[in-house]
């Protein structure tokens, strides 16, 4: 693997590098939220888009039925395409693993949006007062900031199961690396070639599905209208929905 | 409570599709207008369409910058893709391409309005380099994400050149038809080069239709997608109107000779306009059909 411009190389499993990694323990979340709600805080996510989500899907027919909650964020690749389609190096991997965007340089061109299979990045609004970031592409940074100052990421501090596991996967004596070690794992679409280094123990096949419909959500639904009500006139709701 | 997971949205819209359409559009036009400097006596009969073509090229070169410009979200850093080159990015070739591209067509037309034949035949054989790689980098522009199933192949930057040249060739038809100066001579090699740009088309269309049908669940639903939503786009104005009718538009002539009407300038003229729709149409169901099947995941 070659390493251009801010490209740094895969560190997974180089020894005396580290490599931030995720771990989602599916059976201990119980579709709560919290870890939404505390991204939002963290970062003052606008109406309407979203660093981490919780899709919820159903299984089965009453009595056996079952409702699954797939937290979902930046995979924060170790071959991300976002960051090799990226024309203006906006988008950059940092040697520890971070996937991170640097706000002044990206130009809006959405082929970073294009090239993630996860739909994990997101335009933000136009009509954005309190933070002055906008119309920019946005997306999970796992919390660079935090961990840099030996924090854990929002959504990981706030998870009230437990359910979101953080740290160095190339320490042994890890949690991660543990779990990662002893436990049955799924990433998603590891057929894509991106090494995506968010695990997830346990998960329902119905979540890790290529969804062939459009959600059913009459509430996903509404919040989709009433964003692009928000963002009426931006040229990024020119796109075809 | 419910089921939920949150709409994604298609990133590329129309502007987009616009922008791919005309500058394959130019791309072509302008190779044929210097085809006479570029290929000699061989292209002789496009000579009339020298300056007009390039003139067209350079307007529409005009159209599609602040096109795109207008499209990023962010359009006083357009400079960005050229000031941070960035080697792995198809966009970023891009931006320089069209940039040397547009530079080749004003050197041409200096080189023929001031008669400079050294720089004009330079700015010809480069600027025609320059525009085939047009087509083919908004083609690798698609095929250089593996997240979208339709586009991660390398059929589709030879479909773009495929699509390019025949709405480049009913444009000069169009131009030279209007000029008054389209002969047999320039009906003939325009009717040639379309019958092979459709015939090519159709083959790689086809290719592409037998991967979807028999492909990946993404490919699957992308099939699903185009001859749901874009069944009107893909079957009948892309595939109908854009393809069939104007490839028997032009074969006609060369398979049966004595039918002289069928040699008629205007039917050329006629089978390029359709062969242009074809080629917007193909390009629109292309770039939107295969961002849908990863709006849901």
């Amino acid at each position: 693997m070659i390493s251009i411009g801010l490209q740094a190389e895969p560190s997974y499993g180089v020894p005396g590098k580290k490599r931030w990694a995720m771990v989602v323990d599916l059976r201990r979340c119980i579709g709560c939220m919290a870890c939404v709600a505390a991204c939002k805080a963290e970062y003052d996510v606008p109406l309407g888009v979203w660093r981490t989500t919780v899709q919820v899907k159903n299984t089965g027919k009453f009595p056996n039925a079952r409702r699954n909650f797939m937290p979902r964020l930046c995979n924060h690749c170790d071959n991300p395409p976002c960051v090799r389609n990226c024309p203006t190096a906006a988008t950059y991997k940092h040697e520890e693993g971070f996937v991170l965007q640097r706000y002044e340089r990206c130009i809006g061109c959405r082929t970073c949006m294009i090239a993630c299979p996860y739909n994990a990045r997101f335009m933000l609004p136009r009509n954005r007062t309190r933070v002055g970031i906008n119309n920019v592409v946005d997306k999970c940074t796992f919390c660079d900031h935090r961990v840099s100052q030996g924090l854990v990421p929002a959504c990981v501090q706030t998870c009230l199961g437990r359910a979101r596991i953080f740290g160095d996967i190339n320490d042994p004596n890890s949690e991660v690396a543990r779990l990662v070690g002893t436990h049955k794992t799924a990433t998603l679409k590891p057929n894509k070639g991106t090494r995506p280094q968010v695990y997830y123990i346990k998960p329902d096949r119905k979540s890790m599905e290529q969804a062939t419909s459009a959600p059913v959500s009459a509430a996903a639904r509404r919040d989709a209208e009433a964003f692009y009500r928000h963002n009426n006139g931006s040229r990024f709701f020119s796109a075809h929905l | 409570m419910f089921e939920y997971m949150p709409y994604n949205l298609a990133p590329w819209g129309v502007e987009i599709v616009i922008y791919f359409f005309i500058i394959g559009l130019a791309a072509m036009t302008f190779i044929m207008a210097a085809a006479p400097e570029t290929f000699g006596n061989v292209a002789a009969p496009f000579r009339n369409v020298e300056i007009p073509g390039a003139v067209i090229t350079l307007i529409l070169l005009g159209i599609s910058g602040p096109l795109l410009i207008a499209d990023i979200s962010q359009p006083l850093r357009f400079l960005n893709p050229i000031i941070y080159f960035r080697p792995t990015s198809p966009l970023s070739w891009g931006s320089v391409l069209l940039l040397l591209f547009g530079a080749a067509v004003v050197a041409f037309l200096y080189g023929r309005f001031f008669d400079k034949p050294g720089i004009r035949r330079a700015a010809a054989v480069i600027g025609s380099l320059l525009a085939l790689s047009m087509p083919i980098y908004t083609g690798i522009d698609l095929a250089a994400n593996q997240s979208r199933a339709l586009w991660a192949t390398p059929a589709i930057p030879l479909l773009f050149v495929a699509l390019s040249v025949t709405s480049g060739a009913g444009l000069v038809a169009v131009i030279q038809l209007v000029t008054g100066n389209f002969g047999p001579d320039a009906s003939r090699m325009i009717r040639t080069i379309m019958a092979f740009s459709l015939a090519t088309t159709f083959l790689l269309v086809f290719a592409l239709v037998q991967t979807m049908v028999y492909g990946t669940a993404e490919l699957q639903q992308a099939w699903d997608a185009i001859n749901g939503e874009f069944s009107v786009q893909f079957w009948w104005l892309g595939i109908i109107l854009g393809i069939v009718i104007p490839l028997i538009l032009v074969l006609v002539p060369i398979l049966a000779p004595r039918a002289e009407a069928a040699r008629s300038p205007l039917l050329v003229a006629v089978a390029g306009v359709l062969g242009a729709l074809g080629a917007y149409m193909l390009r629109e169901v292309i770039i939107y059909a295969g961002q849908l099947p990863q709006l849901f995941f």
